[in-house]
């Protein structure tokens, strides 16, 4: 009597190579089949890419950070002190992490920019502009956190300004800051929830979301905007594209080690006119541990990506109409964070249509005075500060008119929404500029 | 009508209800008994009468100079110090003899040789003044009479300082009631006895010749203090820790301390080189020929800053300035100037050993290498250099020797740890160079197979009639 099998029937051949085993074929299959467009517009699409590369310098950094590394009040700042002077290539890995942590940040922004300009958000991208500004708070969250575990002076001042924030919201804003601190201050259990943070809840929700996000790019291909110059077929992602990736990530990389070789020496100003914005000496030097019983020391300000919300917060008068000042500014940005979220629902104007000169105007507008604001936050003289501020908001409002005038190829039924948005946002600063300065 | 009637009842209820309100608050202050106000006493009502005919414009200065005194802020008034009745009636045409009474009090102008018991009814009595300063000291008048000044004021020598003399603020004039009247509180930094202002103070009197000169004694005293490193230490550096005349001398008991006691004086602030210096066997040396310890070689008022060529250069002369060993120790068979000079070379080499690891560590920092923990390791030199410094107030060469070679050892390591910090720069340039070169050859790389790459493609889909064609 021959045993019964059991087998429902002969395994389905995977195929003889390991690439068929482990189910790689998949991915190249995908790889062969990705292409990208090529116009005169394509050299945005490297932006991703590069946020992708310095990604990684984080990831690997980060890991060997953590081997020494110790999150406690009494030995943050050693610790961090004991990598950039006896830890073999420490100072490199250290240095590493925090430049390309701010160069990220600003590839972010770039790549942000691109995309809202060449309207590359619309349908059916609704949900990779959603997911990559998801991405975009995750990495600022990463750069607020990652402030202040080196625990020194100006890491725990700024935080203990940018903790406090919070605590303007109506209702909820004590619980934020307590559940940020850890407590009503910044101490060693704010350091504790900070490196929490920042090694393992959002690198957790990071994995999520970038994997999202990149589905969402290959399931949608890169977009094309309709009036831009097609300058041939789409390229093959793979290796074309691919290679001239790396080409920027080579010369990223180069960029990096240059500034965190040559920066320590550089003279002031040396790079100017940036080097209000982003200066690496500052970035690599610890200064002084961290003193809670200390008085703040003078220039404490936020990192330079959030200074135009810490300057935009110091111009606004204590009461506007009655209400808080603070709670109306932190309000706003809600708002505006929230605005930027849903931009592709907004947007539903005509597709195919190149982006609404307000729409253009508004955006630019927007960068201009974060820039400015920044420059403000970053020079922190008030009286100059209030000057500019009105001067660079009043610049800004007649760039849009201007633009808008100029237009003269406006076609279809285009939202308003943006252009009022970027105009009322306009006439708020300017507002609380004049308020700030006459009261 | 009615209405007109209802107003004037209302009125009447309200005068009422003010005048019983008025009535009541006078009572409560018939039951208080308030004190009565400064201003209202008839010392000041007449003692500030323009009128020349009641008043001579000279007695206005008490009133007048009162308004800055440390006593007015403290809430006293003239009849506290003075006596006599204050709530005399001004307009009475014997209001001077009813306030200035003897029944009644009055003390009136103390003469010199009073003021200090004068002064001390009320700041010799622990007592009172605790009402204004639990910790206040109440034994300045006691003190005041050991004093030189005290003791010859006891003999009846009224030039001599006493209390408003040092005390009184001195608005430009010499007025004795200007000085009594505008005594300022001890921690008034424009006032005449503090810290800062202590040298002018004592100097108002003692470097004038001519009123100095029955005394017989130097009139040089601020000359040379103003140009010693106490001084700058105190005035221009704003350190109030660094002595002033009173801190040597004594303040209320003021006297030149004696030949034996001046290490103790000195001593006070600079306490371990005392105590060595009480261990030496120059000690025993100094006392037998009655010299005047510290001062032999670092000068009494003129203290400049010591320097290591104390220990070997000769003098220039001047008693003033500062004596070096050689000054003393001239024999060809005295064993004073080689021991000096052996203290001399051993700092001297240590001092050349710490400021060339600084030079190192300054020129690593400005390299834009952390040296902060080669810098906190060199402060064990400098503090040994410090010690070595002191060292040498026992005279005992092998006392200085420890400090210079623990100092020497540090010193050494910190700029080994400077030179490492150097080479590291250079390392991490080099290390640069080779990078960008190798990261420049790739990127070449790179751009050639880009374009082989798109060469091919470009091939594949011109015999490919146009159609794109996979890789």
């Amino acid at each position: 009597m021959e045993p019964r099998s059991s087998s429902p029937g002969p395994e389905p051949d995977r195929g003889s190579s390991w690439g068929a085993r482990l189910g790689l074929d998949l991915f190249k299959s995908l790889a062969e089949h990705k292409t990208v467009p090529r116009h005169q517009h394509t050299i945005w699409y490297y932006m991703g890419g590069m946020a992708l590369f310095l990604f990684m310098v984080q990831v690997a950094t980060g890991i060997l950070l953590l081997l020494y590394y110790r999150p406690s009040s009494t030995e943050a700042y050693e610790s961090v002190q004991f990598i950039m002077t006896k830890v073999s290539w420490g100072w490199l890995v250290r240095s590493l992490h925090s430049i390309s942590a701010n160069l990220l940040v600003l590839v972010l922004l770039v790549h942000l920019g691109s995309v809202y300009f060449l309207r590359a958000y619309r349908k059916p991208r609704e949900f990779t502009w959603v997911s990559g500004i998801a991405l975009f708070f995750l990495f600022l969250g990463f750069g607020f956190s990652g402030y202040l575990l080196p625990w020194n002076e100006l890491a725990y001042f700024a935080t203990a300004v940018g903790t406090d924030i919070p605590g303007a919201m109506p209702g909820m804003g004590e619980f934020v800051v307590r559940l940020l601190r850890g407590g009503p201050d910044v101490t060693g259990a704010t350091l504790s929830r900070f490196y929490g943070l920042h090694v393992a809840i959002l690198p957790a929700l990071t994995t999520v979301v970038m994997g999202l996000h990149l589905y969402q790019v290959q399931l949608h291909g890169m977009s094309t905007p309709k009036r831009a110059r097609i300058k041939g077929p789409p390229m093959p992602f793979v290796p074309h594209f691919l290679l001239r990736d790396l080409v920027g990530w080579f010369a990223i990389l180069g960029l990096l080690i240059t500034i965190i070789v040559l920066a320590p020496t550089a003279p002031k100003g040396a790079l100017f006119p940036f080097d209000f914005l982003f200066d690496p000496k500052h970035l690599l030097e610890l200064g002084n541990k961290a003193d809670p019983f200390s008085s703040a020391a003078a220039g404490i300000k936020p990192e330079w990506y959030f200074l135009f919300m810490y300057q935009a917060l110091k111009m606004i008068p204590a009461t506007v109409l009655g209400l808080e000042g603070e709670m109306l500014g932190v309000l706003a940005f809600g708002v505006g964070g929230l605005v930027l979220v849903l931009v592709p629902f907004l947007d539903r104007g005509a597709s195919g249509l190149p982006p609404h000169p307000l729409a253009r105007a508004a955006g630019s507008a927007i960068i201009a005075v974060g820039l400015a604001l920044a420059a403000l936050g970053t020079f922190c003289m008030v009286e100059m500060g209030s000057t500019l501020g009105i001067v660079g908001g009043v610049i800004a409002g007649l760039w849009i008119v201007v633009s808008v005038v100029l237009d003269r190829r406006r076609r279809g039924a285009e939202s308003l929404l943006f252009p009022s948005l970027g105009l009322l946002t306009v006439l708020f600063i300017v507002a609380m500029t004049i308020v700030g300065r006459l009261s | 009508m009615n209405t007109r009637r209802e107003h004037s009842v209302h009125v009447v209820l309200l005068a009422l209800m003010v005048s019983s309100s008025a009535l009541s608050s006078v009572h409560a202050q018939d039951a208080q008994t308030p004190p009565l106000a400064y201003e209202a006493t008839s010392c000041v009502m007449c003692h500030s009468d323009s009128d020349p005919r009641n008043m001579p414009p000279s007695a206005h200065d008490p009133v007048e100079h009162f308004e800055q005194d440390v006593h007015r802020a403290a809430g006293l008034s003239c009849h506290d110090c003075h006596g006599g009745a204050p709530e005399v009636d001004v307009d009475a045409p014997d209001a001077k003899d009813l306030a200035h009474a003897a029944s009644a009090g009055f003390r009136g102008r103390p003469a010199p040789q009073d003021v200090p018991a004068f002064c001390g009814r009320c700041h010799s009595d622990a007592a009172y003044m605790s009402r204004f300063d639990p910790d206040v000291r109440v034994d300045q008048e006691q003190l005041y009479a050991t004093s030189v000044h005290g003791q010859k004021l006891a003999e009846g020598d009224v030039k001599v300082a006493n209390c408003i003399s040092c005390h009184g603020r001195h608005p430009g004039g010499e007025m004795a009631s200007a000085l009594a009247h505008g005594i300022t509180a001890i921690s008034d930094p424009n006032g005449p006895v503090h810290p800062t202002q202590v040298a002018t103070t004592c100097g108002r009197c003692h470097s004038d010749a001519a009123y100095m000169k029955e005394y017989g004694i130097p009139t040089d005293q601020q000359a040379l203090y103003e140009r010693s490193v106490h001084h700058t230490q105190l005035v221009e550096k704003e350190d109030l820790s660094a002595p002033t005349c009173n801190d040597c001398h004594g303040n209320h008991g003021a006297r030149p301390p004696g030949v034996a006691d001046l290490a103790f004086v000195c001593g006070t602030c600079h306490g371990r080189q005392a105590e060595l210096f009480r261990e030496s066997t120059m000690a025993t040396v100094f006392e037998m020929n009655e010299l005047g310890e510290c001062m032999v070689c670092h000068g009494n008022h003129l203290i400049v800053p010591p320097s290591d060529a104390m220990l070997v250069s000769q003098g220039d002369g001047d008693p003033n300035e500062v004596q070096r060993c050689s000054d003393c120790h001239t024999g060809s068979d005295d064993t004073g100037a080689p021991i000096g000079k052996a203290m001399h070379d051993g700092i001297l080499a240590l001092d050349d050993k710490v400021h060339g690891a600084e030079e190192v560590l300054a020129d690593a920092e400005a390299k834009g290498m952390p040296v902060s923990e080669a810098e906190f390791h060199l402060t064990g030199a400098t503090d040994a250099l410090i010690e070595a410094r002191v060292a040498i107030h026992r005279f005992d060469p092998a006392l200085v020797e420890e400090p210079v070679a623990r100092g020497s050892k540090v010193a050494e390591e910190a700029h080994a740890m400077g030179e490492a910090a150097i080479a590291d720069f250079y390392f991490r340039h080099r290390w640069l160079a080779i990078s960008l070169v190798g990261i420049a050859f790739v990127i070449v790389s790179l751009v050639l197979k880009v374009r082989q790459v798109d060469r091919r493609l470009e091939a594949r889909r011109a015999t490919s009639g146009g159609r794109d064609a996979p890789a």
